[in-house]
């Protein structure tokens, strides 16, 4: 496996050591998701962690993952998020299915990549093409949204897909451009936002640029077990200016905003407590599923997903990643 | 009359113990009183919080009809559910205000709540506002006249306020993109507020005047201000007005009237003669009270079927009733509609929370209505099931719903951002402002499971749910919406249901 950026360290993973829920999970995610390219519902998402449980539990690619996308992920050249089918899922979505954003292309690439060992050019030309005057990589036909209201983990997870294709060969005024539009906040109180950013300057190669603040943002963002993605401190109500009450909501522990938080303290050389870089690893080896998802205050009913594979995968990356450190904890 | 609200019985039942549970804003909270009780007479009875309080005599049996139930319905849209005690959380002390700017609505409020608590009541009419609207456009030009045509030259924070307290400091430390800094702000405030106060009183004052809402000797008017920017005003000029209903001579009596307004919701979402604790007792099951009305002959004859002067017209097609408004289109309708409880209380409660406005709803039997659209936002179940019931007694379910949503305060943007990471992909807003319709497809999709366990009567609409939608403020809600042409046929009916034992000319009697 060729990482991916939201998944980093996939790659490294001893796939034969795989703890028995993770191979049955994917095993079982590998069978639902050859119905679900049947019925021609798929998003690049999808493509992704298919690809990559692929690639673990076969050793090789043993789908053909780069015609499949071709058939269901692929209008007028344009790499899709979505095939028509899966928009279907929604009502009145209408032809938004026909969206091509970043990550859309850099999932199409990086499936390419993977599993013929290279990627089309064109998916590097259409990723320049998204480059805005801000430096910022995204599709504004897609999501018109100004800069002041984007969410900064989307605005850094798409600059550093867009980074990751186009840096071979990228001119320095661009190089200069991207690096800007990624120093151009101060530190946010998101990890993965922080992690997206450190990959957009390390691709790069200007590190040196780093904004400052991320062991505070690393500090903030540990939960019990792992990481967060944010704190209860740093939730505000955009529109009131002020700090809504936060006394029910609560901070959920996801391997996934683990991993990115475990790279940037390993990246940036960010001291953190002994138990940090081992609890979340060795809490998933002795209840592997236990990822939990968010409740909407007093209400039990789970608010989004808890278990999902790019969790998965990315708690075997833990288990994997930190068993030694475990070992020697 | 359709049952009572059997109070005596009730609290020799229970021993003057008033134990609930209020669920708003995804909040689950219980309130408990207790009351002491003696009878009056063979139909009153005098009931006073043990500890503390107003006591009043009440009937020992309130009769139920259209007007007393729908009100129940209003208030449960607009009506404090109390405040959270911050001693004990997950507690509430009950009080009893509504948050209501209609004239016509606060008219009909005032009467109901004198037939519940007799005329031992006062009211305070308050007026809440941001003084940001004062530092620009219309509410600027009112504060000039008030100086007679020019404002006195701005003062500093420390003339205007010598001694700051908690809640200014706190003020002061609040960041917004807005030009001025924080604490000219809040000298604006301070130099201006005997000014802004009077000036809204004033508004308020003319507004229930000219609404024929009199005021008794023991009402009261008053003004609340904020200071700028705080109360949602998000530029100058802005407004985030707030009008609140204040009961005077009802301390206490908060828990026994929210637990009227429970047992009343429960009976009438399950169906049942009996509420759970007997507190409401029907005179059969609710959805077999009411008036049969026959909708073809209701819009062909009564004053409150008619929009802007005009009336529908009709014919079958395969036995089923088609209606067609002038300059509309054709709507299959049920033959009849039986506004029983539910409908009533489903009216009273779109009247509150749904989101048509007001004015235009009252006014359309003398005018045409602009923007008469149906829809309807909430967190909780039985407000979704109850409204939809309503609908689905006038036109089709294919009808009633034409889609829903999701939508999401700012406050959980964050929890958004996860579950897109939770499946690799980024949280892609839609529209300029990023409140448009969510375009990350996981996101909706990974939401919809959640909207369908907290609201399952949504099930039967499964197929119709259409997104996610990042917005303002507060928690996760769903929100569905019809046609126009729906409103069309079914506002006439909900606005005959509440007010039709009292208004006989709708184009004339009501405050436009």
């Amino acid at each position: 496996v060729i990482d991916h950026l939201v998944l980093p360290c996939a790659a490294d993973v001893d796939a034969g050591s795989l703890l028995p829920d993770y191979r049955a999970y994917l095993t079982k995610y590998l069978a639902d998701l050859e119905a679900r390219i049947d019925a021609e519902l798929l998003a690049s998402s999808e493509l992704v962690a298919g690809c990559v449980a692929d690639l673990w539990l076969n050793g090789k690619p043993s789908w053909a993952w780069v015609e499949i996308a071709a058939e269901l992920l692929e209008h007028e050249h344009d790499a899709l998020a979505y095939s028509r089918r899966f928009s279907e899922q929604l009502y009145g979505f209408g032809d938004q299915w026909r969206q091509a954003d970043a990550h859309s292309i850099y999932a199409r690439a990086w499936v390419e990549l993977n599993t013929q060992g290279e990627f089309e050019p064109r998916w590097r030309d259409q990723m320049s093409a998204l480059i805005q005057p801000s430096g910022w990589i995204f599709n504004p036909r897609v999501s018109p949204t100004t800069l002041r209201h984007r969410m900064r983990s989307e605005q850094f997870m798409q600059l550093a897909m867009g980074a990751s294709l186009l840096v071979g060969g990228m001119s320095d005024a661009t190089r200069d451009a991207i690096t800007a539009a990624a120093v151009s906040f101060p530190t946010t109180s998101y990890v993965s936002a922080e992690y997206f950013r450190f990959r957009t300057l390390q691709l790069v190669d200007r590190l040196e640029q780093m904004v400052v603040g991320t062991p505070d943002v690393l500090k903030q963002v540990k939960t019990i077990p792992g990481f967060s993605d944010f704190s209860l401190a740093s939730k505000t109500d955009a529109y009131m200016g002020t700090a809504k009450r936060t006394q029910r909501d609560v901070v959920i522990f996801s391997p996934i905003c683990t991993l990115y938080a475990l790279e940037l303290a390993t990246a940036l050389e960010i001291d953190l407590p002994d138990e940090a870089w081992t609890d979340a690893a060795q809490y998933l080896r002795a209840k592997p599923l236990d990822i939990p998802a968010f409740r909407m205050r007093d209400l039990t009913a789970p608010f989004g997903d808890s278990v999902t594979a790019h969790e998965i995968i990315a708690a075997a990356i833990l288990v994997d990643e930190y068993g030694e450190a475990i070992a020697e904890a | 009359v359709w049952g009572h609200i059997e109070l005596g019985s009730y609290l020799n039942a229970t021993g003057g113990r008033v134990v609930g549970q209020v669920l708003t804003d995804a909040k689950i909270r219980t309130y408990s009183r207790r009351y002491t009780y003696e009878p009056v007479s063979d139909t009153e009875i005098r009931v006073q919080p043990a500890r503390g309080g107003n006591a009043l005599t009440l009937p020992t049996r309130i009769r139920l009809d259209a007007s007393l139930v729908a009100f129940f319905g209003l208030y449960s849209g607009d009506g404090s559910k109390g405040t959270e005690d911050p001693e004990n959380l997950g507690t509430i002390v009950a009080n009893i205000s509504f948050s209501q700017r209609e004239p016509n609505l606060i008219r009909f409020a005032i009467e109901q709540f004198r037939r519940v608590f007799g005329a031992q009541l006062a009211f305070t009419f308050s007026l809440g506002e941001d003084a940001a609207l004062f530092m620009g456009g219309e509410g600027a030009e009112m504060l000039r006249g008030f100086y007679g045509g020019t404002l006195p030259p701005a003062s500093a924070l420390g003339q205007v306020r010598p001694t700051l307290n908690e809640a200014d400091n706190r003020y002061l430390d609040e960041v917004r993109e807005l030009a001025g800094t924080p604490s000219e702000h809040l000298a604006f405030y301070y130099q201006h507020r005997d000014a802004m106060q009077q000036i809204l009183e004033d508004v308020k004052r003319r507004e229930l005047a000219s609404a024929s809402i009199p005021l008794s000797a023991s009402d009261r008017v008053v003004a609340s201000l904020r200071r700028p920017f705080k109360k949602g005003a998000r530029q100058p000029g802005g407004s985030s007005r707030a009008d609140e209903l204040y009961l005077s001579g009802v301390n206490g009596l908060g828990e026994l009237f929210l637990k009227i307004l429970h047992e009343l919701e429960a009976a009438l979402y399950e169906n049942t003669q009996r509420s759970p604790q007997g507190l409401i007792v029907f005179n059969g099951a609710p959805d077999a009270l009411g008036e049969t009305v026959d909708l073809e002959n209701f819009f062909s004859t009564s004053p409150f079927g008619v929009i802007a002067g005009r009336r529908p017209s009709f014919k079958t097609h395969g036995g089923a009733l088609i209606g067609r408004w002038p300059a509309s289109r054709d709507m299959p309708l049920q033959s009849t509609v039986l506004l029983g409880p539910a409908f009533a209380y489903a009216s009273g409660l779109y009247l509150a929370e749904g989101g048509t406005p007001k004015s235009e709803i009252f006014a359309m039997f003398a005018r045409k209505p602009e923007g008469l659209s149906l829809g309807f936002t909430s967190s909780e179940d039985v407000s979704v099931n109850l409204i939809l019931r309503a609908l689905m007694q006038v036109v089709t379910a294919a009808e009633a719903l034409s889609a829903w949503k999701v939508k999401v305060g700012s406050q959980y943007f964050t929890e958004l951002v996860v579950t897109g990471l939770k499946h690799g992909v980024p949280m892609l807003r839609g529209g300029a402002s990023g409140d448009g319709k969510l375009r990350t497809m996981e996101i909706s999709l990974a939401i919809k499971p959640w909207a369908l366990t907290v609201c399952p009567t949504l099930e039967r609409f499964a197929d119709r749910y259409s997104h996610v939608e990042p917005t303002g403020s507060g928690v996760a809600r769903v929100d569905f919406w019809a046609s126009s042409t729906v409103a069309r046929w079914v506002f006439p009916l909900m606005i005959y249901c509440v007010f039709g034992g009292a208004v006989k000319n709708p184009a004339t009697e009501f405050y436009r």
